[in-house]
């Protein structure tokens, strides 16, 4: 318990810490009020107990980001959070119950990270098991009725994010009565099952993290909202399946190169990471890395070298959570703030989804040489 | 630690295949249950505003309206029940409130859920 957390780890909490400050969730906490365990009932209207809640989890979670005490700050986190909703019926939410749960699996996780993947995988597992169980969602009823209704929420009306909800139901009443809703049905029960067993499985591992951003890239686009935290969260949970590499990435970096002056800026962009190093070199154009026995060169050197810093991850969750942080200047940006997340997963999709481009890479031999060797 | 959380949840889990409690069990986004809630006390009728601060319904349930249904749960329908439920049962039972809960379950046929049950 006293051990360090892997760095993966570190990180995964730190965008859900991020996510939850950015939607303001201590802010937002209730006090008692209709708790799930009656004998809380002590402390209902007690102003103290809410302030204490929220202090808390304001500082436990201000600590996971900073990465100081975060085994700690974590558990308490999660514990705060998890006290919190059981305190009031009125504030339950599953978002905050995902966000208490990762947060303390992080906090108990051993180097291996089991805790953190054995909770995500429950969780597609449970929600794709009762869907299965669900007459509804197999007849299409549901998902046919969440997209009608959903599209009655003020919030979509004010903000016109209606486009997929309007071409949906048009598709729909060309098809036999809910025969599309009733393959959306499937295909989501399918998914959720393929990615609570898939995940735990080395084999498949890999596949099914792409897999599961896109599930959950895709819901956001199309329904036009984040489901609170859940959306950071889970994508954040992601990073539990990836072994972080202990040493640093050599980037060869032609000194002249802009790309590669930018991508050292970034890297050293306050205290060193550590994560990425750059070897100056004459032998490439711009910039290239060594993976898996070949050469990746250009967009591709550049991608993985910004997979392997973690304030890469920091800049996409607070770009990400942004909008959010519209409740703190005015509402108005929610309204860009659907389209501007919106552009920003697609934008991502074409930078980080290798699928997307066209991997350059070169044989081994191609290996460059640093200057001063190509001096001599 | 984590071996008791995932215990616990599973066990959570579990009990909710055998209950109609849909709490701490990962299912999200169940139904889709419109509803509205009237609640008078002794002849006053509450309005909708007073409606939903008596409950704490939050803004992200609001619906524009389709046949008087102006909220949604897009959890369980028995989730607004049981907030009814405890707060009629605590909190209100001095007032004695009669009320009154229209819903339809994923655009099914209206049905009427009151209190005192």
């Amino acid at each position: 318990m006293n051990a360090p957390l892997p760095r993966n780890l570190v990180l995964l909490a730190q965008i859900v810490a991020l996510g939850m400050i950015g939607h303001d969730v201590p802010g937002s906490l209730h006090g008692v009020f209709l708790p799930f365990l009656p004998w809380l009932d002590v402390f209902h209207a007690s102003p103290l107990y809410e302030r204490a809640l929220a202090g808390l989890l304001y500082v436990s979670l201000v600590l996971v980001i900073v990465n100081r005490w975060t085994r700690m700050a974590a558990i308490t986190a999660g514990l705060t959070l998890l006290l919190a909703l059981l305190s009031s019926r009125a504030y339950y939410k599953n978002d905050l119950v995902y966000c208490a749960a990762i947060l303390f699996m992080v906090g108990v996780s051993d180097r291996n990270g089991w805790f953190p993947r054995l909770q995500v995988s429950l969780v597609y597992g449970a929600a794709a098991l009762n869907k299965a169980l669900d007459a509804e969602w197999w007849s299409g009823r549901f998902f046919e009725a969440w997209i009608e209704v959903g599209a009655r929420t003020p919030y979509m009306v004010e903000t016109n994010y209606l486009w997929f909800p309007d071409a949906y139901l048009r598709l729909s009443s060309f098809l036999p009565e809910l025969l599309l809703s009733q393959c959306m049905s499937a295909m989501v029960i399918f998914t959720e099952f393929a990615l609570a067993v898939g995940l735990l499985l080395d084999r498949t591992r890999r596949l099914m993290v792409v897999v599961g951003l896109l599930f959950h890239a895709t819901l956001t686009i199309v329904i036009g909202e984040s489901f609170g935290v859940f959306f950071y969260a889970m994508c954040a949970s992601y990073l539990a399946f990836v072994t972080w590499p202990e040493q640093a990435l050599a980037v060869h970096c032609h000194p002249a190169s802009r790309h590669a002056q930018a991508l050292k800026w970034f890297a050293e962009l306050g205290r060193a990471c550590g994560e990425v190093r750059c070897v100056p070199t004459l032998r490439v154009d711009s910039i290239a890395v060594e993976a898996n026995g070949r050469w990746l060169v250009g967009m591709a050197a550049a991608r993985r070298a910004l997979m392997r810093m973690p304030r890469t991850y920091y800049v996409i969750a607070l770009l990400m959570i942004a909008p959010s942080w519209g409740y703190l200047v005015s509402y108005d940006l929610w309204g860009m703030g659907f389209w501007a997340r919106t552009y920003l997963i697609l934008v991502l999709a074409v930078f980080l989804l290798p699928l997307a481009t066209r991997e350059r890479t070169r044989e081994p031999s191609f290996a460059p040489r640093p200057v001063h060797e190509e001096a001599s | 630690m984590g071996v008791a959380s995932l215990v616990l949840q599973s066990a959570a889990i579990v009990y909710s295949r055998v209950s109609n409690d849909r709490y701490f069990c990962w299912a999200p986004n169940d139904e889709t249950a419109e509803y509205s809630i009237e609640t008078s006390i002794g002849e006053h009728k509450l309005t909708p505003e007073a409606v939903r601060i008596r409950y704490q319904r939050p803004w992200f349930e609001e619906v524009l309206p389709e046949d008087g249904l102006d909220l949604v749960e897009f959890r369980s329908h028995r989730h607004a029940i049981d907030v009814i439920r405890q707060y009629e049962s605590t909190y209100g039972l001095a007032e004695s409130a009669r009320v009154t809960m229209t819903y339809r379950i994923n655009k099914g046929a209206l049905q009427t859920w009151r209190w005192p049950e």
